[in-house]
């Protein structure tokens, strides 16, 4: 402490002994381009952390300078000048506007870099462009924005999961989302469907920039966690000038674009009747059009999102923090998404060397869940998820009561059709989950020497979670209704995750022209995992829901806990020539706790170098090239996302092998799997060759990048003999790669007083695997998706589909063929259907995906169009399996009225029947290629007036129309998300909505 | 200056001394080194075994799989749910994969067992350094070795020639095991139940409700040698429980299976799978699956969805004054008290025949009914088959046999039948007295029967049953076999 005071001291002795030889500096500052007054430019005396901030006028006062001192203009988008003072009391300053795309500063793994010394591959987007969609999380926001990144919603479900992938799938049974590291603070995002997205709780609207490492090079920093890609976010920070009290609001209203066509009533009952070969409905015409179960479950719902942020400071200190409050309600009824947050940030100069500042992002997340999907066919589709029981629902049944509550289909019709259920059930159900989320870090900075400083960060990720369940006694058939109806619970997980870096960075330059940047950085991070769960069953009423757990019959607890290390050391060196030619080298070696004992530790190397081959005396003056860079990288990056604490040790535990002894069920243990102290990283190696082109002054940019990506070690979970007591073990035994071509366009087409900038971007990736386990060749997922060796990973394999079994046609043996049932090609031609005659139906992969945004100002108005889609994936549509099998007792698709019968020989839908099961075929592969109006949106901006400095009007619309030939309700779709292995399933997943929303925008 | 250099040095070397270790803090599960070590792990680790029945009971695949595919009962079809032998099951068991019914499916059967036999193999490779009571841990180690013998039995009586596994997979070079023959087979599980006789176990009824008694050893292993053809084995074995006289029949057939005689009836029910109405608790299908569709029957159950009938043929075959059709009828009593007539109890048949060996009229949480695995009743017409076949039809044989036909109200066999004679009219015996508990079919396929007998257990639900000779044995699962390059399927399911 006391050499500190010391310093303090001394600083103030420093400034009061040279408070002379100065004077008060007048200037002002305008755009060398038009020649008005720049506002906001920062004003400093070089050397010194004094500054001021230009005014509406562009004039600036900076009191006391020294008459022989330097004064540096700078603002974001313009060339920075440097100008010396000269005993001069009045100065105006030109700034001219820079070639925004060169001068760009990037943010990089551990710190900054000048967009034209970078060597990797990144991508950049700005928050305008992340926010412009009404979107719960940042994944969305990148939706279609980055060339290499796919981004998939899960479901449409508020809140509801993304699974984003770059440059293609690189794992099967590991982890496969990148690694998002928010104001250095790291945050996985797993691939759940129902649960809410981590992304979610994170405000987009608090972010800044989004940089997307994508080679071996620009991600390499990161080690043991990058084979995935790395996305870095930043969040806005204070600035030093005016004061900027900014609020941006929104309300809309979202609807699902689509509804599936089923049997009407009459339709339905004539279908039953044939399935059961009786005439239940004695007349099934006079049934009519019955309930449409679909218009129950779909709403028009609203959505609002407030922020409200206010950022200022001065030479000193700079503070940006904000308040968020976001409420979207989900097109199906009981679902919906609420988050409030709150960010500050700030950052004060102690001194000449010694900088300190914290960023707080806390959250507080409410998601209520509706079932809404299932992996599980047939019937299960219809008891599990929402829209599979308003699709399988008979339309003869009631949805209340009179007395306006839900009627049960146990109680109706005799209990006829008490093995469907009333889908108002599950908007009955509670399935809240609560998440309470602070990802806090403070840093302090020290300037060690000349181009040395230090940086220390305490970075944490606290999370508390409540999921609550209630199912009321109130949805179940009478005559069902026991003691033990009425279950409820309560989840508790808790969450923490601490982390420390330290980064140390020397930077200088030598005999003129080079320059030299190193870094080096040792991180040890922790986390810590616990959770407590109550069940509970048999409850007196519904009075109480999931709130008062001891009324219950019965309850089971269980708990536990898990902890797991991570420690890094880091080394970079970054080397640079002139503006020509830079070098980049950089080594982790991450140890982890997860992994096996001889494999704690994993280094991971990169090398990459930049060739700006516009600073080459030929192409130096060329009228047309303004940039052109020639890229290259090569590195091994690793990914452990996949494993599990203790995975690789044997352990036993309670797993619920128990059993009744003396009418007591007593708790057994035992073994839980075979050791594996072999287990360790997944390691994956990347080449990446990439072309920055510059047209005209930046005004057309390209860059194109070509990549390979080789994952060895891959971890799978390898299928084991069952009769060696356990069914599977994860090891690291499978490999795959993938290899891709990327080209990111940009183009300000019209700078006039109308102006249009473009932006497009286009990937393309073929994955392939390379070996599984080294002697399984191939591996059923689902009973259509399977792992083959050779293959793209999720790729279909089914009999394919050749019609219907027609009347007196002989039916091949070797499977359920019946006549008016579905007929499948004897593909090998030996006269019996068996699994040989299954062949590869389709490829879940798209060959491309696309974004493209417009962007047009003119005057005070600003349009923006943004498309994106996917080209040439497949999807099997799985719902067909469960609605176009009429085996009675839930509804089906229209399609049906058109079924086989004796007198009706369709080639396409069977006839009902009874037991048994149709083989499952290539039928419901469909076109899943789609091109969609992501958002369209039309703003006003008020210049002009006194009481602020900007106020924008908009109002856009979301999913305006999609143009696809996919039959189901979304072609953006995977029930089985976040999975590597099943691709492009659709059992009905929750559709995205169509919204349109009216905001303002209003700075002060 | 130079203070900064230390103040950092300071820092970066804190931060390395409390971060060099980076083994694992276990906090939830055990490591299996530190397991084994005392008698309550050693209780623990036995119970573990003991839940391997559950999942093979609470389908349950054990009495399911043989009893849809045998001439007496069968299940209403739904998606996953078929009469076995006309099933079109596949080595994947695709339709119940598919539909969520593996629980009912031969595939269970398989993991279920190997599962036990696992966690029985590492006791009988742990337990031995145990500190304990030594008589205990003798006792724990026989219940363990008969545990596995029974689950080989179910191994080899569903799937013919199967892995023999006696020790556990503690690296993935010992998860593979190649196929034994019969032979092999039986001498492992002879071996197991030898070492299970020697152990100390109580008899009944000093038996913990669940546990094997040292008769149930012995029954256990005449029904075993009875499979495996060995005679004299089993009618040994089977008289050893017979002349312990610690069992015996029940008087009325139907307390075998009341709910409120479960405690009693321990006296012929040497070993069942256990169901109690407690939650938690271990519980199983076959009340639902039986009781009449909707819960209309309230003395089958509180809950029941009539699903598993009685093949009208099979009711018939019965004498009317046996008392073991009483536990089939073909009405009954609805929510309002009325007689509900045979036509009306299920949509799919005008002769709908409902089973009554597993009514509970009063659980709401869990169920009563145990499954009975092993009956004195069993024991007494092993003795019977197996004497028949040593010394053929003689007085002691039919002495056996008369002695379930006089509990059922029935007439002595008639005398003088020869040695083939009697010992159909033995089986024939067998399918009146264990129907619905997952025994019929083993003695169908074990006796080569089942060719000839299913093809004629038809009814308008299922007019035609095409039965092949590849259904003797179910085929190995596809899973194993994927998995398993040392194993090959089944020659007729190639």
């Amino acid at each position: 402490m006391k050499p500190c005071f010391l310093i303090i001291l001394s600083l103030f002795l420093w400034i009061g002994l040279h408070a002379q030889n100065q004077m008060d500096l007048k200037g002002k500052v305008i755009d060398s381009s038009n020649m008005k007054p720049l506002q906001g430019v920062s004003v400093f005396i070089k050397g010194t952390t004094r500054g001021v901030v230009s005014d509406k006028n562009g004039e600036f006062v900076l009191r006391s300078t020294p008459l022989n001192k330097e004064i540096s203009l700078s603002m974001a988008g313009y060339k920075t000048v440097s100008v010396l003072v000269d005993g001069k009391n009045f100065l105006e300053v030109k700034l001219s506007p820079s070639l925004a795309s060169l001068s760009d500063v990037v943010v990089i793994g551990y710190g900054t870099q000048k967009k034209i010394e970078n060597t990797g591959a990144i991508a950049s987007v700005k928050s305008d462009e992340l926010t412009q969609t009404p979107i719960a999380n940042i994944g969305q926001g990148l939706q279609a924005r980055v060339a290499g990144l796919q981004v998939n919603q899960n479901s449409g479900s508020p809140g509801g999961n993304v699974s984003v992938r770059l440059r293609g799938i690189n794992s099967i049974n590991g982890a496969s989302e990148p690694l998002y590291i928010i104001d250095g603070i790291q945050i996985s995002n797993g691939g759940g469907l129902n649960s809410i997205s981590p992304l979610s709780t994170i405000n987009p609207n608090d972010i800044a920039s989004v940089e997307v490492l994508k080679d071996a090079s620009a991600s390499a920093i990161y080690g043991a966690r990058a084979a995935n890609g790395v996305i870095i976010i930043t969040t806005k920070r204070g600035t030093a000038g005016q004061t900027k009290v900014n609020l941006d609001s929104y309300v809309g209203s979202q609807k699902t674009p689509k509804k599936l066509d089923v049997l009407n009533a009459s339709e339905f009952a004539a279908l039953e009747n044939e399935v059961f070969k009786n005439t239940y409905y004695p007349d099934p015409s006079s049934e009519g059009e019955g309930t449409n179960w679909q218009d129950l479950v779909f709403r028009t719902a609203p959505i609002q999102n407030h922020q409200l942020s206010v950022v200022g400071g001065n030479d000193k200190t700079k503070l940006a923090l904000s308040f968020n409050y976001f409420d979207q309600k989900g097109i199906l009824v009981n679902s919906g998404f609420k988050r409030y947050s709150l960010r500050l940030n700030l950052d004060h100069k102690v001194n000449d060397w010694l900088t300190v500042g914290t960023s707080i992002l806390s959250s507080y997340s409410i998601s209520n869940e509706v079932p809404n999907v299932t992996t599980t066919g047939d019937a299960g589709v219809v008891i599990n998820s929402i829209l599979g029981a308003a699709i399988g629902a008979p339309p003869t049944l009631s949805p209340y009561r009179d007395d306006g509550s839900i009627y049960p289909f146990g109680d109706q019709q005799d209990g006829h059709y008490r093995e469907v259920v009333n889908p108002l059930n599950f908007t009955a159900i509670l399935n809240q989950y609560a998440l309470k989320r602070t990802l806090a870090n403070v840093y302090g900075e020290i300037k060690i020497a000349k181009g040395l400083t230090y940086r220390a960060s305490f970075n944490t990720d606290i999370q508390s979670g409540l999921t609550d369940t209630y199912s009321p006694r109130s949805i179940i058939n009478t005559s069902d209704l026991t003691d033990e109806s009425g279950s409820a619970s309560k989840t508790n997980t808790n969450y923490t995750f601490l982390l420390h870096e330290s980064i140390l960075t020397y930077a200088t330059k030598f005999a003129e022209d080079h320059s030299l940047n190193i870094t080096g950085v040792f991180a040890t991070q922790s986390e810590l995992s616990n959770s407590n769960v109550i069940n509970a069953h048999g409850f007196p009423n519904d009075a109480t829901q999931n709130e008062a757990l001891q009324l219950a019959q019965s309850q089971t607890v269980s708990s536990s806990r898990s902890k797991q290390r991570l420690d890094s050391y880091m080394g970079r060196i970054n080397y640079g020539y002139k503006e020509k030619l830079f070098l980049n080298l950089t080594a982790r070696v991450d140890g982890s706790s997860k992994f096996g004992a001889d494999h704690k530790y994993g280094i991971f190397p990169a090398v990459s170098g930049a060739w700006r081959l516009i600073e080459e005396s030929f192409l130096k003056k060329s009228e047309i090239l303004s940039d052109l860079k020639l890229r290259a990288s090569y590195g091994i990056t690793g990914n452990a996302g996949g494993i599990s604490p203790y995975q690789s040790l044997a352990t036993v535990a309670a797993t619920g092998n128990n059993y009744d002894i003396n009418n007591q069920y007593l708790i057994g243990i035992n073994p839980t799997g075979i050791a594996n102290p072999d287990l360790r990283w997944e390691k994956s190696k990347q080449t990446d060759i990439g072309l920055d082109i510059g047209f005209f002054k930046q005004r057309l940019t390209i860059v194109a990048d070509y990549y390979f990506k080789k994952t060895n070690d891959l971890l799978y979970v390898k299928t084991l003999p069952l009769s060696s007591g356990y069914s599977s073990m994860t090891g690291n035994f499978a490999a795959l790669q993938n290899k891709g071509f990327e080209l990111a366009v940009n183009a300000d087409i019209l700078r006039g007083e109308l102006k249009w900038n473009t932006s497009a971007n286009i990937s393309f990736n073929k994955n392939k695997i390379l070996d599984l386990d080294g002697s399984t060749d191939e591996l059923f997922v689902t009973p259509y998706s399977v792992l083959k060796v050779g293959e793209p990973l999720g790729i279909f394999k089914t009999y394919v589909f050749d019609g219907i079994n027609q009347t007196d046609e002989a039916i091949l043996p070797g499977y359920d063929g019946r006549t008016g049932g579905y007929k499948v090609k004897d593909m090998n031609g030996d006269g019996i259907i068996s699994s040989d005659d299954q062949i590869i139906t389709g490829d879940p992969n798209p060959k491309f995906i696309y974004g493209f945004s417009n962007n047009l100002s003119f005057k005070n108005f600003d349009f923006s169009l943004f498309l994106s889609g996917t080209y040439g994936n497949k999807i099997y549509n799985a719902s067909e399996l469960s609605f176009e099998m009429p085996l009675g007792q839930r509804n089906m698709f229209a399609g049906l009225v058109d079924r086989w019968s004796p007198t009706n020989p369709s080639e396409e839908y069977v006839s009902g029947f009874q037991g048994g099961r149709l083989p499952i075929t290539n039928h419901p592969v469909q076109d899943g290629s789609y091109l969609r109006a992501k958002n369209i949106t039309l703003g006003y901006t008020f210049h002009t007036l006194k009481w602020a400095q900007q106020f924008r009007i908009y109002v856009s619309a979301n999913n305006l129309f999609t143009i696809t030939n996919y039959e189901g309700y979304d072609p953006e779709v995977n029930s089985y998300a976040g999975s590597n292995t099943v691709l492009g399933v659709d059992n009905l997943v929750y559709p995205q909505a169509r919204s349109f929303l009216a905001g303002i925008d209003i700075t002060f | 200056m130079k203070f900064f250099r230390i103040f950092i040095g300071c820092v970066i070397a804190a931060v390395f001394v409390i971060s060099c270790n980076l083994d694992e803090t276990i906090y939830s599960s055990a490591y299996t080194d530190n397991f084994y070590k005392t008698s309550s792990d050693a209780e623990k680790a036995l119970i573990g075994v003991y839940g391997s029945m559950t999942s093979m009971y609470s389908g349950p695949a054990a009495t399911l799989v043989a009893d849809f595919s045998d001439d007496q009962t069968y299940p209403r079809a739904v998606v996953g749910r078929n009469t076995f032998t006309l099933f079109s099951y596949d080595t994947y068991f695709t339709a119940q994969r598919t539909n969520g019914r593996m629980n009912e499916s031969p595939q269970q059967i398989w993991t279920a067992c190997y599962s036990g036999i696992e966690k029985v193999n590492w006791m009988l490779v742990k337990l031995p350094s145990t500190v304990m009571d030594e008589t205990r841990k003798k006792q724990i180690l026989g219940e363990a070795h008969f545990m596995r013998g029974f689950f080989f039995w179910m191994l080899a009586k569903n799937f013919g020639d199967i892995p023999v596994k006696i020790s556990p997979s503690t690296e993935l070079d010992s998860a593979f095991s190649g196929k034994s023959t019969k032979a092999e087979v039986y001498k492992q599980i002879y071996s197991d139940l030898d070492a299970a006789l020697g152990s100390g176990l109580p008899s009944y009824p000093n038996v913990d409700k669940g546990r094997p008694s040292l008769e149930a050893v012995s029954a256990l292993y005449a029904k075993v040698a009875l499979y495996n053809e060995d005679w004299a084995t089993a009618l040994q074995k089977a008289q050893d429980v017979i002349s312990s006289g610690k069992y015996g029949l029940m008087e009325d057939v139907r307390d075998v299976y009341r709910y409120d005689k479960e405690d009693a009836a321990r006296k012929e029910n040497i070993w069942a799978y256990e169901s109690d109405p407690i939650s938690p608790g271990t519980g199983h299908q076959l009340t639902g699956l039986c009781g009449p569709a909707g819960s209309a029957g309230p003395e089958y159950a509180k809950k029941s969805y009539g699903s598993m009938f009685a093949y009208q043929s099979f009711f018939d075959s019965f004498n009317p004054d046996d008392k073991r059709r009483l536990l089939l009828d073909t009405t009954f009593k609805n929510t309002q008290g009325q007689i509900v007539h045979q036509a009306n109890i299920t949509p799919i048949s005008k002769k709908g025949v409902l089973i009554k060996k597993y009514q509970d009229p009063v659980s709401s949480i869990g169920m009563i009914p145990n499954i009975p695995i092993l009956r004195y009743a069993d024991v007494l017409l092993i003795a019977a088959e197996a004497e028949a076949h040593l010394n053929g039809a003689s007085a002691k044989a039919y002495g056996y046999v008369n002695m379930i036909r006089q509990r059922a109200g029935l007439a002595d066999l008639p005398a003088g039948l020869n040695q083939s004679g009697f010992i159909d009219a033995v089986l024939q015996e067998r399918a009146w007295e264990f129907f619905a508990e997952g025994d019929r079919w083993y003695d169908l396929t074990r006796t080569g029967k089942y060719m000839t007998v299913i093809p004629k257990a038809v009814n308008d639900v299922y007019p035609e049953r095409n039965v092949q000779a590849k259904d003797k044995y179910f085929p190995i699962p596809q899973d194993e076999l994927n998995a398993n390059p040392e194993l090959e399927q089944n020659d007729d399911w190639k």
